[in-house]
């Protein structure tokens, strides 16, 4: 039985929230006292993707089995609890190049969360990304980002330049 | 109506500021049946700060949704254009005279000088910066203040640096640990002075744990080495008073150090007219009605208070907005009485400073920060030394602000009103 402390970061309260679980799947690499979706992103390995799904599990929903979840004020809290043990995910925003705008680049973001392991391979995937102005908020950017299903779409707006402001 | 029919004004209200406050203040007063408005920003568009933001965390209060800082700011930019209010670009404002006379240079419209009916202050605020700070060393490129990394990596484009270290665990800190982070830097630690990190424990979940990033509390940075370039920073532990530890000193090779030291309500213009400031905010004093002491000039926003959610900041400079509306039907408040709401123990500072009572709204939220961590406290206020309320809050920091309801109701039923009173008890 494995008992985790985390900080709920549904909204800026930041509930401290008790989840009490158990790894069910003896085939897995986890120990049963290894908590689950703990390990930092940067640990993950830089590149996931399609070719490595086998390797990095990322949705532990069917190896877990919740046995309490305390200290959660709302819902909201109880539910974010239970998907960062079982499915931890983030949104990601980052900025992507911009051409012929008047600033070299503009800010995006993954439409909804994307796992937690995929998020430095959806920063990759963007590194080589350049958009033409204008760019507007709600535009996609990229599809289906590192083979998650979610779109990186624009969160900002760039006008065209009257003379051109390439990077 | 005094001093809307005024035709010596060439606006019956000037805004300084389109930033978040800047546009709220607009739409309300708009919408509180103020025409001659005129907002004056120094920046080449409205946003402010929000413009540099781009994670997300804003709006969830107002719109209930989590924006990135540009989308927020385009929903006021949208609504304060559908009402055709003027706004003026690069325009900088260089002085307020208590007459309300606004005086602005930009390259447009030149020199101009203009008499308003009531100002509103939305100025934002700056960072602390390294000279405030006293680190020795030299003047080495690589040293920023967060908020300057942020413009140089999400407007500009370009990375301050590779090898970074940040002091400071203010939002903006951590913000940047990720952010830098996320664009391949190596973020080597987050050094606190303070016992207790400044920022939203969310921040510290996904922008330092999820990064493996450590934060060292009450450790500081006391050199810095490099001449041209950082090479190098020493952090140290700090004890009681905040002197350096012996003995603790540990050196971290870097070529980036990020400052994210305070923020400081940007407040020249406000001395400029005679407003009179509150030392421990760094912004004007003001009434419920956002009001500071002189007559027609209010104040909202970080240049009040610096807040920690923008969603805060609409609502305040909506308030501002409208009581400036009221201002310029009806005039001042001259003679009404004023009941101070004392910070009791605990309390770092109130805004507002005062009540009129008899002026107030039907509800008035008087916001406040603590002055340290708190665990299983309650905030009481009191009228004339009788407790009114009691709100249970299990945890409290000085990072994360916190307000109390007054209803126009309550603080009637006291005729003879001469003290407010917020603290922190036990239980």
């Amino acid at each position: 039985m494995i008992k985790r402390e985390l900080t709920c970061i549904g909204c800026p309260l930041g509930c401290p929230i008790t989840v009490t679980y158990e790894n069910i799947d003896s085939e897995n690499s986890l120990s049963p006292s290894e908590p689950c979706g703990a390990d930092p992103i940067s640990n993950q390995p830089p590149l996931s993707g399609e070719d490595n799904k086998a390797a990095v599990p990322i949705n532990h929903a069917g190896r877990v089995k919740i046995i309490d979840i305390t200290g959660y004020t709302c819902p909201r809290g109880k539910a974010y609890a239970e998907k960062e043990v079982t499915d931890p995910r983030r949104t990601v925003t980052t900025s992507v190049k911009v051409k012929g705008g008047i600033y070299p680049v503009v800010n995006v973001k993954t439409a909804a969360d994307i796992p937690k392991t995929e998020v430095f391979a959806c920063v990759n995937a963007l590194r080589d990304v350049t958009v033409a102005a204008p760019v507007k908020i709600g535009d996609t950017v990229l599809k289906n980002v590192a083979g998650t299903g979610i779109d990186v779409i624009c969160a900002g707006n760039v006008q065209v330049s009257p003379q051109s402001c390439e990077m | 109506m005094r001093i809307a029919m005024n035709k010596s004004t060439d606006y019956d209200l000037v805004i300084i500021g389109a930033g978040p406050a800047g546009l709220a203040a607009a739409i309300a007063a708009k919408d509180s049946g103020v025409e001659r408005i005129l907002v004056i920003e120094r920046d080449r568009e409205p946003g402010g700060i929000l413009n540099q933001c781009i994670h997300t965390g804003f709006g969830l209060h107002t719109f209930g949704e989590e924006l990135t800082g540009p989308e927020y700011a385009a929903r006021y930019i949208k609504e304060v254009a559908k009402r055709d209010i003027e706004c003026r670009y690069d325009t900088t404002v260089t002085d307020i005279t208590r007459e309300k006379t606004v005086t602005a240079v930009s390259a447009r419209y030149g020199l101009t000088r203009i008499n308003a009916g009531a100002v509103i202050l939305a100025m934002g605020c700056r960072e602390r910066a390294r000279g405030s700070l006293n680190i020795p060393g030299f003047r080495p490129a690589g040293i920023y203040t967060a908020g300057c990394a942020q413009r140089l990596v999400n407007k500009e484009g370009v990375m301050p640096g590779k090898e970074v270290v940040i002091l400071g665990s203010g939002d903006i800190g951590l913000i940047m640990a990720r952010r830098m982070t996320l664009e391949g830097a190596h973020v080597r630690l987050v050094a606190e002075l303070l016992p207790y990190s400044g920022g939203l424990k969310r921040n510290i979940v996904q922008c330092l744990d999820d990064f493996d990033i450590p934060l060292k509390l009450s450790h500081t940075v006391v050199d810095i080495e490099g001449k041209d370039r950082v090479s190098a920073v020493t952090i140290a532990q700090v004890g009681p008073y905040r002197k350096p530890v012996p003995g603790t000193r540990v050196r971290y090779e870097c070529d980036t150090l990020l400052l994210s030291c305070g923020l400081i309500p940007e407040n020249e213009l406000s001395k400029s007219a005679g407003v009179g400031l509150d030392t421990v905010t760094g912004g004007p004093i003001v009434g419920d009605n956002l009001e500071t002491d002189v007559d027609g000039i209010f104040a909202c926003g970080n240049v009040l208070h610096v807040h920690d959610l923008v969603d805060y900041v609409s609502r305040e400079a909506y308030l501002a907005g409208k009581n400036a509306a009221a201002y310029l039907k009806r005039g001042g408040y001259e003679g009404a009485k004023k009941v101070a709401v004392e910070a009791g123990s605990g309390v770092r500072y109130t805004v507002p400073r005062f009540i009129r009572p008899s002026f107030m709204d039907d509800k008035l939220t008087v916001r406040f920060r603590v002055d340290n961590v708190y665990k299983g406290k309650s905030i009481v206020t009191y009228l004339n030394g009788t407790p009114l309320h009691r709100k249970k809050r299990p945890v409290m920091a000085p990072g994360e602000m916190e307000e109390v309801v007054l209803k126009k109701t309550e603080l009637n039923e006291y005729p003879n009103l001469s003290s407010i009173l917020i603290r922190l008890e036990d239980g």
